[in-house]
């Protein structure tokens, strides 16, 4: 009988063990955030980039990955892009436009050159964004060049209503970034 | 005759464990001879305290806290077994622990280390050793010399505390948990049959967790820079077509 006992003591002793080591990790939770901007995917609304000074009136391309390459250099063949997550023109944050000062000859598009002057824009100058339904006026509040890596350019502070035109300097690089901010006067 | 001896006299040692285990079962499973129990709170105010979840009275509740807010953790751990408890050890481990700012360990708070009771009875000669919270890992090892036998949550209990702040900055709906785990402890009555008797290392009861949720609107109106771009668009000429 003993030995009985001693070996289902042996045998209960092992496997409780081993079920038991299973349990020591704590448990963990992580919450998981998604970034809401608000912005529909489809927009049908046509908005066009106008600076009097530069004579630049073009069409935006809405909400272009600013990530995807091919998918940025397709929409810039036609017309300015408008960076996928930030404000649309008009609403609260940060609107993002950027387009081409430069490009290869022999690649498509009419908007190649669009941005190459835009280092003429001085603070207090005006630039418009028009649209069916509203013409939105900025004012530029500030110019200045940024290494590509400085994309604080493009936050989102939904207590504003801003405007970020951006595109590569000097003219014939992608080196840097000429970047003219704006905000929104009526 | 020899191998007959030797087995007869550990069928006898074994049939001696077998009665001790089934009263013996460990940490928070009833047993008779110990039952260590642990439970986490947290406040804003050191004054009301939340708790999701513990083995006896699990308050279901989570804190709600802002950016910049001080906040108390509180441990509180007793024994209902009729055996005092030796070597009692825990481990904490907190989630998001990167918006978890300027902790302090065991001070100000909860009782603190000068009073592990926090019931007038100063420490029971209890003192506490372990590695303390890492701020980097947000994990916290620790261990009580001792934890009185028969004590309650109300009487003879130790407890102990961290004072942390909530990060600037920390995302809307963060959510911050922290989990402890009893992982160990020595029967003192027992004796050397500690190592013998099996018990229920860190068992389903002996966990005890806090929630934490971050209110931050101001963050949640701004998106990630990061989460938009991760360079600036090249908008000069396409190196690859050259």
């Amino acid at each position: 009988m003993l030995i009985f006992v001693g070996f289902f003591c042996i045998y209960y002793f092992y496997y409780h063990k081993n079920q038991t080591g299973q349990n020591n990790s704590a448990a963990s939770t992580l919450a998981s955030k998604n970034f809401d901007t608000n912005i529909e995917e489809n927009q049908t609304q046509s908005y066009f980039l106008s600076i009097e000074n530069l004579k630049i009136n073009a069409p935006i391309v809405l909400n272009v990955e600013g990530n995807d390459k091919n998918a940025y250099y397709s929409a810039l063949e036609n017309g300015v892009a408008h960076m996928k997550r930030t404000a649309l023109p008009g609403d609260a944050g940060n609107t993002v436009i950027f387009g081409h000062s430069s490009y290869n000859a022999t690649n498509n598009g009419n908007f190649k050159t669009v941005f190459a002057r835009l280092n003429e824009l001085k603070v207090g100058d005006t630039i418009e964004i028009k649209s069916q339904n509203k013409d939105f006026v900025y004012k530029i509040m500030e110019k200045k060049i940024v290494s590509a890596e400085e994309i604080s350019v493009v936050h989102q502070d939904k207590t504003t209503q801003r405007l970020t035109l951006m595109t590569c300097w000097p003219v014939g690089t992608v080196d840097r970034r000429l970047v003219v901010i704006a905000e929104l006067m009526r | 005759m020899k191998k007959l001896l030797v087995i007869i006299f550990a069928s006898l040692v074994l049939a001696t464990a077998l009665p001790l285990y089934l009263v013996y079962a460990g940490f928070g499973q009833e047993g008779a001879f110990i039952n260590v129990k642990a439970r986490l709170e947290v406040s804003k105010d050191n004054v009301n305290w939340v708790n999701y979840e513990a083995e006896d009275d699990s308050g279901s509740g989570t804190l709600t806290v802002s950016p910049g807010d001080t906040i108390y953790f509180r441990l509180k751990t007793w024994n209902t077994g009729t055996h005092s408890v030796a070597n009692v050890a825990y481990a904490a481990a907190f989630t998001n622990q990167q918006y978890l700012i300027d902790s302090v360990m065991f001070t100000g708070s909860g009782g603190g280390s000068g009073d592990l009771g926090d019931d007038g009875d100063p420490a029971n000669g209890y003192s506490m050793t372990g590695e303390g919270y890492n701020s980097e890992t947000g994990i916290a090892t620790f261990e009580l010399s001792g934890v009185a036998a028969d004590s309650t949550i109300t009487s003879g209990y130790q407890s102990g505390g961290i004072t942390s702040q909530i990060a600037t900055g920390t995302p809307d709906q963060t959510i911050i948990t922290a989990a402890v785990t009893i992982s160990d402890a020595v029967d003192l009555e027992i004796g050397w049959l500690n190592n013998i008797v099996s018990r229920a290392y860190a068992d389903e009861f002996g966990t005890t967790t806090i929630g934490i949720i971050v209110s931050n609107p101001a963050v949640a109106n701004n998106t990630a820079d990061q989460s938009i771009v991760q360079t600036l668009p090249a908008t000069g000429p396409n190196s690859a077509d050259i």
